[in-house]
């Protein structure tokens, strides 16, 4: 069966005064997929996952969206394409930017009384059934400060499920967890995906990468270097030496963890 | 040598200065009232898309950031009116100054509060599809204020304590009426001490005010964390 494509960067280049963020990305990817966005610091992979999400203008390229009947393009000349998008994708911040002054339940049901209309009830009754699906029922009272990081990131992803995405960015969600914590994140991650939503996630840990996507996306200076199925370590040779560095980089420093 | 307190000759000058006192409340609050409105209008035309009011608002609160109220007070009562044909009364000049004043202060704050907060917070947002004035009153201000009520009260305090260079001009103030009492009694000490006693009296209950607005209203509704951080640096008093 053909996977339809619900994403399509087409040359994609991003500049910030004069520094060339991004230069010419191009790649497609799968409904349902979940996708790893890789690289060093500064490679550009927060910058891409802004652009995907409609925070950024375009300097050159275009993406194109298929949110089921729906396709929208973004180009250069589109402004203000986060118009277009709000809604429909959901974006996780990599400091999760839930509200402090709301308790976790306001923090939900914002967004469907607000943009989605939902009357009061209605939306309150999704957030416990969001909430419930993610464990964090109990915590439903309390503000964002009183809950544990890994709470925080439940509550974070629940606020972005209220609105129904079909895709959902996630930017370095797992940086500063203990492993624990990024093993039941990456069990959501896989939840939301065999649900049909398309996860994009940014990462620098190859280990978090493997246990999650099918695909991914490698990024070095703002170039994309590797674009396919999750690589092998066994066929190192192979790849373009960026990317080996990255990899033999992750697998010392997670070694040495271990010791 | 022992100084001889005597207050007893203040008596007949107590409805004297409770109309100081009245003054003062006046131009205080007539000043913190105008300066309020100018500052947050100032401090949205330096947030506007337009250049022109980005570059008036900043000239603006360089300017009123930089100059003393007395040097203020002193240039618009005897330097104006040799400039452009209008004289206006010593007291309006005080509450016209202040509210100069007081504006840049508080357009400084105002845009301070907002700028303080992460864009991620307007942006986490936006991406749910909440419009940007609904995220902006719902979401941004709640947290600009509490960054800004402390510091906007602190003005408040301050500009009253202000008012009292209108004496210079001859506004019948507080610290005026107690330079006259002083021409007729020669009793500077008891005088002084009283003045600085109604002083203490008008401000004291607003500084009590301000710990409890920022105790009871905004720091209970955030969470621990947070109410931690606030209190460290505002309330040192109570968790000291």
């Amino acid at each position: 069966m053909a996977q339809c494509v619900i994403l399509k960067l087409d040359d994609l280049s991003k500049q910030f005064n004069g520094f060339t963020a991004l230069s010419n990305v191009s790649f497609e990817l799968e409904k349902g997929r979940v996708l790893a966005i890789l690289g060093p610091s500064g490679s550009g992979k927060t910058t891409l996952l802004r652009c995907i999400a409609g925070f950024e203008q375009l300097k050159t390229g275009n993406i194109d969206y298929t949110f089921g009947h729906d396709t929208i393009r973004v180009d250069p000349s589109t402004n203000s394409p986060l118009n277009f998008l709000a809604g429909r994708i959901g974006f996780v911040f990599q400091d999760l930017q839930l509200w402090p002054h709301m308790t976790v339940l306001k923090n939900v049901i914002e967004a469907p009384i607000r943009a989605g209309k939902l009357s009061k009830k209605k939306a309150i009754r999704k957030a416990f059934e969001i909430c419930e699906r993610l464990d964090i029922k109990e915590q439903i009272k309390k503000f964002p400060s009183e809950l544990s990081i890994g709470q925080q990131q439940r509550v974070a992803i629940a606020r972005t499920l209220t609105t129904e995405p079909v895709l959902i960015l996630m930017d370095e969600i797992t940086s500063a967890l203990d492993p624990e914590v990024v093993l039941e994140i990456a069990s959501i991650i896989k939840d939301l995906s065999a649900s049909g939503i398309t996860c994009i996630v940014v990462s620098h840990q190859m280990a978090f990468a493997r246990k999650i996507a099918e695909r991914m996306v490698f990024l070095n200076d703002g170039r994309l270097i590797y674009h396919g199925d999750m690589p092998d370590l066994h066929s190192l040779s192979s790849l373009p030496s960026p990317l080996q560095r990255f990899i033999v980089a992750d697998e010392i420093s997670r070694r040495d963890n271990h010791v | 040598m022992i100084y001889q307190w005597d207050f007893r000759f203040l008596l007949n000058f107590v409805p004297g200065l409770l109309k100081g006192l009245g003054v003062t409340l006046y131009i205080s609050v007539l000043s913190i009232f105008l300066g309020t409105i100018l500052g947050i209008l100032i401090a949205l035309a330096q947030k506007s898309k337009s250049i022109i009011l980005r570059g008036l608002a900043l000239v603006y609160i360089n300017v009123f950031l930089s100059l003393p109220v007395l040097v203020l007070l002193v240039w618009f009562y005897y330097c104006l009116p040799v400039l452009i044909p209008l004289k206006l009364s010593s007291q309006t000049t005080a509450i016209f100054t202040l509210t100069l004043s007081l504006g840049g202060f508080i357009a400084d704050i105002v845009r301070g509060g907002i700028d303080s907060l992460p864009q991620g917070q307007l942006e986490s947002a936006l991406i749910l599809g909440i419009p940007r004035s609904v995220a902006m009153k719902r979401i941004m201000l709640p947290q600009a204020i509490r960054v800004m009520v402390p510091a906007i009260l602190g003005q408040y305090v301050t500009c009253i304590k202000l008012s009292s260079l209108a004496s210079i001009i001859a506004v019948y103030e507080l610290v005026h009426t107690a330079n006259s009492i002083n021409l007729h009694s020669f009793r500077p000490l008891e005088t002084y001490t009283i003045v600085a006693l109604l002083y203490f009296i008008i401000i004291w209950p607003l500084i009590v005010l301000m710990r409890y607005l920022e105790d009871k209203y905004l720091i209970k509704r955030t969470h621990k964390g947070y109410e931690k951080d606030i209190s460290k640096r505002y309330f040192r008093w109570r968790n000291a």
